[in-house]
């Protein structure tokens, strides 16, 4: 849809546009955001609709119920109209989707990790599948300017990634979090505080690992 | 019928109702508890020498 489109009324149009984006996710929103100022003709398909915030089902006290019925992020499961069955059998990794304006950025949990300069040398590296063309440095300046349009929210410092400033203040531990913490520590384990969107992120999310 | 379960809510004295719109205020926590983490070497592997 137009990037200017009226939700209610955008309808595919015959108009001849410059650049064609299929797919209203998390990547196909922002390229053609990023295209916006070159003031092309740019359409962005999406077979799915706009989904209101006042429709998620975190508005009701039943939300738990319906991600597993008509939020859920299976399409098999989700069986919405807009969604197409997917054979994930022979894959350990499942399928989780959705089909919308905002695509997986509907449903998924916030959590926005950046990928590691390893990521792109995994053939020299670890022996499989295939190095980039790029590398992590090329990209940071463009992984930056998406943390800040999407808001991500994090602490600096942690050793796990390569240094960075996040855009937004931490999403607070709460009694939650600090009780995990108190325990990881007392493990001797490592506790890292995830980055988060601040605008959906219901908690820090913490994880303690070997 | 509401999935909600409102005893459990009460024993996390959380207010039995959806997570939006209005949220929950968390305590901010002792951040302290990651001076450990922040102490630690680093995890990822600099395979192109940028990140010394």
């Amino acid at each position: 849809m137009p990037a200017d489109a009226n939700p209610d009324t955008a309808r595919p149009t015959d108009e001849i546009v410059d650049v064609l984006v299929i797919g209203a996710g998390a990547s196909g929103a922002a390229l053609a955001w990023s295209l916006a100022e070159t003031r092309m003709r740019i359409l962005c398909l999406e077979q799915g609709d706009w989904i209101k915030p006042t429709e998620f089902p975190t508005n009701g006290r039943d939300w738990e119920a319906r991600c597993y019925a008509e939020f859920d992020i299976s399409p098999n499961r989700r069986a919405r109209d807009t969604d197409y069955p997917i054979n994930d059998d022979n894959s350990i990794m499942k399928i989780a989707n959705f089909n919308g304006v905002g695509g997986g950025t509907i449903l998924y949990t916030a959590h926005y990790p950046r990928m590691h300069p390893s990521d792109f040398r995994v053939r020299t590296l670890d022996g499989v599948a295939d190095d980039w063309p790029i590398d992590y440095w090329t990209l940071e300046p463009y992984f930056a300017e998406n943390d800040r349009m999407t808001g991500v929210a994090g602490l600096a410092g942690d050793p796990a990634y390569p240094p960075h400033q996040p855009n937004m203040p931490p999403v607070p531990l709460g009694r939650t979090g600090a009780r995990y913490a108190r325990a990881v520590n007392a493990l001797s384990k490592i506790l890292t505080v995830g980055p988060h969107m601040a605008e959906s992120g219901t908690g820090a999310t913490v994880c303690g690992g070997m | 019928m509401s999935a909600v379960d409102d005893p459990g809510a009460e024993l996390t004295a959380a207010e039995p109702r959806p997570p939006y719109p209005k949220g929950r205020v968390l305590e901010q926590g002792d951040w302290s508890l990651l001076d450990a983490v922040r102490g630690r070497p680093r995890l990822w592997r600099d395979v192109d020498g940028w990140g010394a």
